[in-house]
């Protein structure tokens, strides 16, 4: 019975490849970690871009079934969102084009089977690159030279590469390492005893819902303004965030999978292209900071990068 | 978009890959760290508008914030002692369990035109005439994160007490108090204090602090001041969703105090004892930055008692009359408030609320009434700050209240803030504030009577009978109000680390209530200073205050600071008139350094000096203190790590010489050495 489903499916799948209408038409899988209003926001923009050359979308969300694997291998390309859907994947080995996107770079970096074939292999981050952090902190903070940060087990890298970045670019970086929750309220305390700003670190056993509000009373308590990576840190009490949108994120990943279907080859792992900045003037206004208005600095930001 | 229903069905495959479908629900677990879900998240509202505080360059008025950091390194063992570190301030010992503070002078032994108010509990007694029951105050000092001090009248915000001085004493919150805590000091003059805090996050969304602490010392040198003081309080903050919390806190505090002189025939030697509960439920909604509506409910009970026996011989009726004194009171306050701030415009930032209090006294001996006395108060207030341009911030708000002793009043706040500069800023303000009378100020009606038959030559005299009349009642009283002119500068420098915040001003004070005396023939013994309260004073206060502050780091700053108060009373009135006391109510200079120094990266010095001018908690000059100087010193070290996160403080009190801070002749505020540790478990 098995059998004679994947025949058919073959001839189905046969036929759709000759259709004139469709002649470099491909089919793609979009794997979701979970359904909720930022999956789905990525989602929709990786399927316009792909609609929009022709491609077929067809999605499915996380845990998969293990009747979805055959249907996986049928793709051209698969496209994970988010770290879970990109480690069911990877877990299948499938040896097809494989996109991982909204997700951390030392997620991707920790898969299985990223080493495979880098261009067959690759991602868009949901991350920022570490320089185009240290660049707003030296566009919108001129007065603030120091860096604090505070890395856990899993953030190690991410720590090193915004301590190099800020060096390079002449701010003073003081980084402390904190394994456990518990450790963090005291590196905290040690870091902000001169002014600083500290620059919050995806590490989600050291800033999270929890500690959030234990991070942003401390560092308000030293006079110290917080720079976050989503929109929600700026409304929890962060002076400003840098961050890309899930529909950011889901036009790249659509536009790299195009390029990987024409291809046949997929762009190097990238960090996203688009960003926001967002701020929080009233915090602005509390610590007596004369920050710019968040489009101004979004501007700077890009022109610095060479963006138009 | 994808829904759950799009979800591909196509033909199932036999062969199910075991093993990497095992990987595939283990491997999630074991990175959650390092996913997405930080990135993606809501996080809850944690610096709501209310609980950030007002720019110093924004703000309606001159603002001193004292800090943790300047908390622990003043020494301090009770929250009173930190008013020294602000200009305009005087604090005087009358005991060393009874301390007066005042800003800009207008004060006698019982200060009440000052209002206190932890985390928007107001800790103004309602019940006696002082405003503010240090002892009683139901907050640790370990446990404050910092205090707001508005120099200043600002009825328009606080409401009819806010008349010289507001300080707001905010708490940590219990998420930034994990953990267990101790602090133990020890020192001369009976210094025994222990403290214990329990931090713990009870769930993701809610964390508590457990505080109890005891403070013990025998008091000044040879008078009966000696004080025991304990206090529990429970922090609860519980996380609603993502834009609501509620607070909970409740508190206890019992002091045990000695009263009284030696040889006083009517105020012996004794202890009174004070105890203080209160709960409080606080519910905050921060939908977005800017927008917040919060609702706070507390309730308040105080409990005095403090009642003895005396046999006071009256040569002029040649009887020896029996009394009981009792002094016994109960004050139960009930406070609700509702309050929104609101972003009109991008430039319009608005504040509105309402309020209502009720308070309920029962002192039979001061009130000469068994039932007691209650009063209401009810008020609307609202404030708009208006940033007009970049250079130019306007500020206008009020306050309209009711109160069941004097009617309605209307305290009025204009200002305007000019940003000279990114670092400097003109402030010009006017205000009117008022205070209501206290509900003993306008219904006292102390008469004692005897306890026990007495015979006065033949005739016996029936118990409870009418002996003397101390204070009769002033149904007349009305709200005493202030009138203040200020301009202000404010300079933060901060590429030198350096603020300079300096005031000039005015404060007409008017229908002030004093304490005038009259001849009284009620009762056995009639007497010709029956003290009763009127509107009869007036005050006109001008001067500066100027504080510069340099603090390169956390740990170590040097703040100067100088105050210069000139205060003029009404030209002399009729003779027997007390109207020019005011004059002499606050020293015409006072200055403080107060400095830390973090020298090694475990050690702390930090020095406070203070030379204050002479005054009077009298209403004359005969009773003026001589000008004094302090010197505290303090030297802390932090453990290292091998040993625990803790300090170890050694600090010296007023180590040069004793002072009169209250009245000559009276106590000595002499010298203290203590040792503390405190250690987090």
């Amino acid at each position: 019975m098995a059998l004679l489903r994947r025949i058919l499916l073959g001839l189905v799948l046969a036929l759709a490849g000759s259709l004139p209408l469709h002649a470099q038409a491909a089919a793609v899988a979009l794997v979701l970690s979970e359904e909720s209003p930022a999956f789905n926001q990525a989602a929709e923009a990786t399927s316009t871009e792909l609609r929009s050359a022709g491609h077929r979308v067809q999605t499915f969300v996380a845990p998969l079934r293990p009747e979805d694997s055959g249907a996986l291998a049928a793709n051209a390309l698969i496209v994970t969102l988010g770290t879970r859907a990109a480690q069911a994947v990877a877990a299948l080995s499938p040896r097809t084009l494989v996109l991982h996107t909204l997700l951390p770079r030392s997620a991707f970096e920790r898969l299985p089977t990223r080493g495979d074939d880098s261009r067959r292999v690759s991602a868009v981050f949901i991350d920022q690159p570490a320089s185009r952090q240290i660049e707003l902190l030296r566009i919108a903070l001129p007065d603030w030279p120091r860096v604090a940060l505070v890395v856990g087990r899993d953030s190690t890298e991410l720590g090193a590469r915004l301590q190099a970045s800020a060096r390079d670019r002449r701010l003073r970086p003081a980084l402390e390492h904190a394994a456990e929750e518990s450790e963090l309220y005291p590196a905290l305390q040690r870091m902000l005893g001169e002014p600083a700003v500290l620059l919050a670190v995806p590490d989600t056993t050291l800033f999270n819902n929890r500690t959030i509000s234990n991070i942003l009373l401390t560092a308000y308590h030293h006079r110290s303004p917080v720079v976050g990576f989503s929109p929600a840190y700026v409304k929890a009490g962060a002076l400003l965030a840098l961050y890309s949108t899930p529909a950011q994120i889901g036009q790249q990943a659509g536009e790299a999978a195009r390029q990987g279907l024409t291809s046949g080859a997929l762009p190097s792992p990238s960090a996203p292209r688009q960003f926001r900045v967002a701020t929080n003037p009233y915090v602005a206004r509390s610590l007596g900071i004369a920050l710019e208005d968040a489009s101004v600095l979004q501007d700077r930001l890009e022109r610095a990068e060479g963006n138009p | 978009m994808p829904t759950r229903s799009q979800r591909a069905t196509t033909a199932t495959p036999r062969r199910i890959p075991a093993l990497p479908l095992l990987l595939s629900l283990l491997l999630p677990q074991a990175s959650r760290a390092a996913d997405e879900a930080g990135h993606l998240n809501d996080l809850p509202v944690v610096l709501s508008a209310t609980r950030l505080s007002q720019a110093p360059a924004d703000a309606p008025g001159a603002v001193t914030v004292i800090d943790r950091e300047m908390i622990r390194a003043s020494g301090a063992r009770s929250i009173h002692e930190l008013f020294r570190l602000v200009p305009g301030f005087q604090l005087g010992m009358h005991t060393g369990n009874s301390p007066l503070v005042s800003y800009h002078g207008l004060a006698d032994d019982a200060p009440r035109r000052m209002l206190v108010q932890v985390d928007g509990r107001s800790t103004y007694s309602p019940y006696l005439t002082a405003g503010v029951e240090w002892n009683q105050l139901g907050v640790d000092i370990d446990d404050i994160e910092r205090i707001e001090v508005f120099r200043g009248s600002n009825s328009a915000a606080y409401g009819s007490n806010a008349f010289l001085g507001v300080a707001n004493i905010i708490t940590r919150s219990p998420s930034e108090t994990l953990g267990n805590a101790l602090r133990y000091r020890v020192g001369d003059g009976g210094v025994n204090d222990f403290g214990a805090r329990v931090g713990r996050q009870l769930s993701d969304d809610a964390a508590m602090r457990l505080r109890v602490a005891r403070s013990r010392d025998e008091g000044f040198a040879t008078i009966n001041d000696w004080r025991r003081a304990d206090l529990a309080t429970l922090n609860v903050d519980w996380r609603a969703g993502i834009d609501s919390t509620l607070e909970f806190q409740t508190g206890w505090t019992d002091a045990h105090t000695g009263i009284g002189k030696e040889g006083n025939p009517t105020d012996p030697e004794r202890g009174s004892h004070t105890s203080t509960s209160f709960g409080l439920l606080r519910w905050r909604h921060a939908p977005a930055p800017g927008e917040e509506l919060t609702l706070t409910y507390y309730h308040q009970e105080e409990y005095g008692r403090d009642v003895y026996d005396l046999r006071v011989p009256v040569a002029r009726v040649a009887a020896v009359i029996p009394l009981r004194l009792d002094y016994d009171f109960k004050a139960i306050r009930d406070d609700f408030e509702l309050q929104r701030i609101t972003t009109l415009l991008p430039s319009l930032r608005a504040v509105g609320g309402a309020g209502v209090r009720a308070d309920r006294l029962t002192s039979p001996t001061h009130f000469n009434r068994p039932d007691g006395v209650r009063t209401t108060i009810s008020n609307a207030f609202g404030t708009l700050e208006w940033r007009a341009s970049p250079r130019w911030l306007f500020n206008v708000g009020a306050m309209v209240e009711n109160n069941s002793l004097t009617g309605t009043s209307l305290a009025p706040r204009g200002s305007a803030n000019y940003h000279m500069t990114d670092q400097q800023t003109l402030r010009f303000s006017v205000n009117r504030s008022n205070r209501n009378p206290t509900a003993f100020e306008q219904k006292s009606n102390t008469i004692f009577v005897n306890s026990a038959p007495f015979t006065v030559g033949r005739s016996t005299i029936p118990a409870g009978t009418a002996i003397s009349q101390t204070f009769r009642p002033a149904p007349e009283l009305r709200a005493e109000r202030i009138t203040t002119y200020e301009l202000g500068y404010l300079a933060e420098l901060r590429a030198i680390a350096t603020t300079i915040d300096a005031r000039v001003f005015l404060e007409r004070a008017r229908k002030l209530v004093e304490m005038n005396t009259e001849p009284s023939t009620l009762g056995l013994l009639p007497r010709n200073n029956t003290r009763y309260f009127a509107n009869s004073g007036s005050a006109d206060i001008r001067g500066l205050e100027v504080v510069a502050t340099w603090r390169p780091a956390s740990r170590t700053w040097l703040t100067l600071q100088h105050t210069e108060l000139r205060i003029d009373g009404p030209a002399p009135g009729p003779a027997g008139t007390v109207s020019a006391w005011v004059e002499n109510t606050a020293p015409r200079n006072s200055s403080t350094v107060f400095g830390a120094w973090a020298f090694l990266p475990r050690w702390q010095l930090s020095v406070a000096k203070h030379w204050i001018g002479s005054m009077s908690w009298y209403q004359d000059a005969e009773h003026r203190t001589d000008m004094y100087r302090q010197l505290d010193l303090r030297l802390a070290y932090l453990l290292p790590p091998a040993v625990g996160r803790g300090e170890l403080a050694v600090t010296a009190r007023n180590i040069d010489g004793s002072d009169q801070t209250y009245a000559p002749g009276t106590s000595w505020w002499g010298s203290r050495l203590f040792g503390t540790l405190s250690l987090e478990l």
